[in-house]
């Protein structure tokens, strides 16, 4: 029942638009239930003042059981943001986005969370350039280590 | 997941998780007493088995119905009809929903009431049915939706099947569906078909629900079991099942019918270690007999007193083989003790019959002495000699 995903996502479409989405957040395109872009800035004093990113989610039928596939947009001028946890092709390291995935998340609650990791030291990732080169289309596919709590 | 348009925005409380919507058929873990929807929660497990909110370790045989409390609460809420945007704007309690779907609603889906069709289409449209499709039974027009269509084609085509051939019927051949129909014998029973196959369905849904519950008492028969065969290696002979303890009653019973007190101790002849499990009548028919029986069964019940549990006796025996011990070891000392008294005691008699022995010879040699000097004196004159004897 590919409905129990749309359904899901079309309740969440409907809290974001009833509710709007948190400070910093905004919903940039959800023309139908299998990819949605948001676009995501760091408030407040951070290293990524001023500066505005774009998050793509994609969605499964298995979603909310499976977790979304999600990474910054890196086409059309738009970069990803220069964090440890972020790989410059737009992958995200995020235990969240991977084995800590619960269906209890959402895709605003994912969003916070990255908003929130975003606020550290402006460094690329130590292997990027290998991870870059290997790394499949979908971030999903790759098997992340999370090494820490940051 | 429910799929219900609810009228008012449920309680969040009720509100699963997962899917977001009021609970459906909730379920309750046992660990973290959180409450999903059954399916959501069984599909999330099959994704990864931990608890979604809390992430604590979860199997499916921790999950148990939710409290009829909170059903009763989300079964009440108020939902729209599903063919709300058709124009049905019928709401009811969800539990009376699908009845509302089967029995009253303009839009739910049913079938043709008129014998020989098999069509199924939304109850309003069923006069405009009857009247286009009925009233010349060779005459179907296409216009009553894409099943209609397909059944069309299939009476036009050469070898002609039953419409019912879905719910088994073998026909094929030359008749075309409505005049096959007139004798067709799933065509009385097409009623019957629906309401089973609805029927079915719902017991398919029980049957899931019960195959789970089955599967979590087994594994807790399987966990008791475990804890019992445990239980009966610690015990060892103590262990008697109660089985074991009435057929022995019964069959020697029998044996010894119309002896008086003959089935309560017969059980001795079951096995040799029956007369240590008498059952509780014995018991207590020793107890209160007299010397008499004591004397009769002396010999078969054990020597162990059966009142107490195992532990107490256990604590009993070793108490009385410490007793046995220290008498053991008392009574040896005292004897070691007795025989040495005894040999000093024989000692001593041996010293004094010594010394007498000793006093008898001094006699004795003073006796031959005397006499000695008597018999010399002889020697020399008779006188002396009479004179010697006379001090003699």
């Amino acid at each position: 029942m590919a409905s129990i995903s749309a359904r899901r996502l079309a309740k969440e479409l409907r809290e974001i638009q009833s509710e709007g989405c948190p400070v910093g957040i905004t919903l940039l395109e959800a023309n139908d239930f299998s990819r949605w872009l948001f676009t995501i800035e760091v408030m407040g004093e951070s290293l990524y003042q001023g500066e505005v990113y774009d998050l793509q989610f994609r969605f499964d039928a298995q979603y909310p059981i499976s977790s979304p596939a999600v990474q910054f947009v890196v086409t059309g001028g738009k970069q990803s943001p220069i964090h440890p946890h972020v790989y410059s092709n737009g992958h995200i390291c995020a235990s969240i986005l991977g084995n800590e995935w619960s269906p209890v998340l959402s895709v605003i609650a994912v969003c916070v969370t990255l908003q929130s990791m975003l606020a550290s030291c402006k460094v690329r990732p130590t292997d990027n350039d290998r991870y870059v080169r290997n790394a499949p289309e979908n971030p999903k596919k790759t098997l992340f280590h999370y090494d820490d709590d940051t | 997941m429910s799929l219900y348009n609810y009228v008012e925005t449920p309680n969040t409380n009720l509100v699963c998780c997962i899917c977001r919507a009021p609970f459906t058929d909730p379920i309750t873990t046992r660990t973290c007493t959180h409450t999903f929807c059954s399916e959501c929660i069984l599909r999330a497990l099959t994704h990864s088995a931990l608890c979604p909110i809390d992430r604590s370790p979860l199997s499916v045989n921790d999950l148990v119905d939710a409290s009829p409390i909170v059903r009763s609460l989300v079964d009440e809420l108020v939902v729209e009809c599903p063919h709300l945007s058709e124009g049905c704007s019928h709401t009811s309690q969800r539990q009376a929903m699908p009845l509302h779907l089967r029995d009253e609603c303009e839009y739910g889906e049913v079938g043709c009431l008129v014998d020989g069709c098999t069509e199924v289409m939304k109850r309003k449209d069923i006069p405009a049915h009857v009247e286009k499709a009925h009233a010349d039974s060779e005459m179907h027009s296409g216009e009553e939706g894409q099943e209609e269509e397909g059944s069309i084609s299939r009476t036009e085509s050469e070898e002609h099947t039953c419409p019912h051939a879905g719910i088994g019927c073998p026909y094929t051949g030359p008749l075309k569906a409505s005049e096959h129909l007139e004798s067709c014998p799933y065509e009385s029973l097409k009623g019957f078909f629906v309401m089973n196959t609805a029927r079915m369905s719902l017991l398919t849904e029980q049957n899931m629900l019960l195959r789970h519950r089955v599967d979590t008492l087994e594994s807790t028969v399987f966990t008791l079991r475990r804890e019992m065969n445990a239980a009966k290696n610690a015990l060892g002979p103590w262990f008697r099942s109660s089985y074991h303890g009435m057929g022995g009653y019964s069959v020697v019973g029998s044996e010894v019918a119309g002896a008086t007190a003959g089935p309560s101790e017969s059980g001795g002849g079951v096995d040799e270690l029956s007369p240590y499990f008498p059952s509780e009548e014995v018991g207590l028919r020793h107890r209160a007999s007299s010397s008499v029986s004591e004397g009769m069964y002396g010999g078969i019940v054990a020597p162990l007193d059966l009142g107490t549990t195992l532990e107490g006796t256990l604590v009993g025996l070793r108490e009385s083989m410490v007793g046995l011990a220290a008498g053991v070891d008392s009574a040896g000392r005292r004897s070691e003790i007795a025989l040495a008294n005894e040999t000093l005691r024989l000692g001593e008699e041996m010293m004094s019959v010594r010394a007498q022995m000793h006093g008898l010879r001094m006699q004795v040699h003073g006796m031959m002495m005397d006499r000695n000097a008597a018999l010399r004196e002889e020697g020399y004159g008779n006188f002396g000699m009479a004179g010697s004897i006379t001090k003699l």
